[in-house]
């Protein structure tokens, strides 16, 4: 707390006394009042709405691909010297240099969008989960098979669950990439959104809006990557005995 | 009724080539019999156990279960390993269970057999602990009770105790026969520890290594009432000689001096005569 404060203290300072005139660098007060004034109008509520659908929606296609993908990697050694090469080579490239060959591909739509969402997020949880399922002791899978558990039910029942620890790191880091390349792609083109309106702001030469809007942005990240994400992996990791491990 | 006939398996290692972990062996295991396998590292007896378990698959030969053949992991074998290989995702209860799941047992019956073989264990009071939450003998405890609990004909169990203290080794030990005498159970233990091995056992069978074959097989049932515990003068002397008879066919480096024995120094045993041979013992007590 002592330290937000600290950060709004020094923000209004250099805002007021910096070498910056007011409306390009606003203050708090400023953000503020500008923040309210989106929030009343709905502009706000409407935008992150928008930029929201399309960020689940991207990332539930590519956690389900991603786990997938992973799972089938770790398993296939004919598929991993195929492809995965590849899906290391791939993750290395920024999301939104898709975004050209996906305009080509699916037109100014939401589609387009989704895709550099999918892309941004799709490897990382792939990779993340390979490594998982790799690490999984060979030991539960023979004491799985000594107890009839065969096939697919060795995966729903033992493989998948003990890998769940890693999978959901993977999540957290896909969760992070889906949302930052959602905002480079609203930022440079799409209707809608979160980063239309900076983009909007930055336009109208409105500061106060377009901090506002970081601000939001800011605030979502942070809360869902910290609170849904940080409380599932601290509990998953706490079940599995991994809390318990690091402590000792 | 466990047979094996002339079963042979090769190992493929990028270091040393072809190993062959067996080589034609033949070993036959009767209903309701408690038998040690002990033996060296590299003697093939964890391979045994795992084609017994159907694991593995032999390269030659066949092992039968009252006269069928073994083709794969089934719910007339339980199986118990030194790593209890719980899973941290389910509760205590919910591992004893999990076979029954997959045998797709109702859940009246699973809750039923749940208590009763985590009371049989002394584990009642721990149904709905976490996996970290236990201790390495409490975690072995919960590991046989998931294995009796599919209520199989026979226990396969590879060196389960290997990695626990003394006290808890022991409390296993003298629980293991109880639960053996109770049931009835055949069982097949592996163990790298000679005094171990002749506690427990109704029947010794000593390996030796390369070329693994039977060195000795030994009815204990005969010579040594239950309860024994290791520590017994019998027990030793048992243990020692042998040992001895492992030393005499030029294993020395076995039992306890390979790596993985070395974490077990109780197991060390003073004395003994190296010399004499178990028939000579056995002639001796008998």
């Amino acid at each position: 707390m002592l330290a937000v404060g600290a950060l709004l203290i020094g923000w209004a300072c250099i805002s007021r006394f910096g070498p910056w005139p007011r409306y390009m660098l606003p203050g708090p007060g400023g953000v503020a009042l500008s923040l309210g004034h989106s929030l009343r109008t709905g502009e706000l509520g409407r935008a992150v709405a928008t930029s929201l659908y399309r960020l689940f929606a991207g990332y539930a296609m590519s956690s389900a691909a991603g786990i997938t993908l992973g799972v089938m990697l770790a398993r296939l050694s004919w598929l991993r010297a195929a492809v995965g090469p590849l899906v290391v080579g791939l993750q290395a490239l920024p999301s939104i240099c898709w975004l050209p060959l996906a305009l080509l591909w699916f037109g100014l739509s939401e589609k387009a969008i989704l895709f550099v969402v999918v892309m941004g997020s799709l490897l990382s949880i792939t990779i993340a989960t390979e490594s998982a399922v790799r690490a999984v002791p060979t030991m539960y899978i023979r004491a799985a098979r000594t107890m009839g558990a065969r096939r697919l039910r060795l995966y729903t029942r033992v493989i998948l669950p003990a890998a769940l620890p890693g999978i959901v790191t993977g999540l957290k880091l896909g969760w992070t990439f889906a949302w930052r390349s959602l905002m480079a792609g609203e930022l440079l083109y799409v209707a809608g959104g979160l980063g239309q309106l900076l983009t909007l702001g930055r336009e109208l030469g409105d500061m106060a809006k377009v901090m506002s809007v970081m601000v939001v942005i800011v605030i979502l990240g942070l809360g869902f990557e910290r609170i849904l994400f940080g409380n599932v992996e601290k509990r998953v990791r706490e079940r599995w005995g991994y809390a318990q491990a690091e402590a000792a | 009724m466990i047979e094996a006939r002339r079963i042979s398996k090769r190992f493929q290692s990028t270091s040393r080539g072809v190993t062959a972990a067996l080589h034609e062996m033949s070993i036959s295991i009767g209903d309701g019999e408690f038998v040690s396998l002990v033996g060296p590292s590299g003697c093939g007896k964890t391979t045994l156990l795992n084609l017994v378990a159907g694991l593995e698959r032999p390269d030659d030969g066949e092992i039968l279960i009252d006269g069928k053949r073994i083709l794969g992991p089934g719910p007339d074998r339980g199986v118990m390993f030194q790593d209890p290989a719980l899973f941290p995702w389910l509760s205590v209860s919910e591992n004893v269970a999990f076979g029954m799941k997959e045998l797709r047992l109702p859940r009246a019956l699973r809750e039923e057999r749940t208590r009763k073989y985590l009371s049989l264990v002394n584990m009642s009071g721990f149904a709905k602990s976490w996996v970290h939450e236990l201790s390495g003998g409490m975690k072995q405890r919960v590991a046989l009770a998931r294995a009796l609990a599919l209520e199989p004909k026979t226990l396969l169990m590879d060196e389960p105790f290997g990695a626990l203290d003394p006290k808890s080794r022991d409390s296993l030990q003298a629980e293991l026969v109880d639960i053996w005498q109770k049931t009835g159970k055949t069982i097949l233990f592996v163990t790298h520890d000679m005094a171990e091995a002749v506690r427990l056992g109704s029947r010794v069978i000593v390996l030796r290594a390369r070329p693994a074959r039977v060195a000795c097989d030994v009815d204990v049932a005969a010579l040594l009432p239950q309860p024994r515990h290791v520590d017994h003068p019998e027990v030793v002397e048992l243990a020692a000689h042998l040992k001895g008879a492992l030393d005499e066919t030029g294993e020395r480096e076995a039992i306890d001096g390979d790596g993985d024995g070395s974490e077990r120094p109780e197991t060390h045993l003073a004395g003994g005569a190296g010399g004499r041979g178990v028939a000579h013992w056995l002639g001796l007590h008998l």
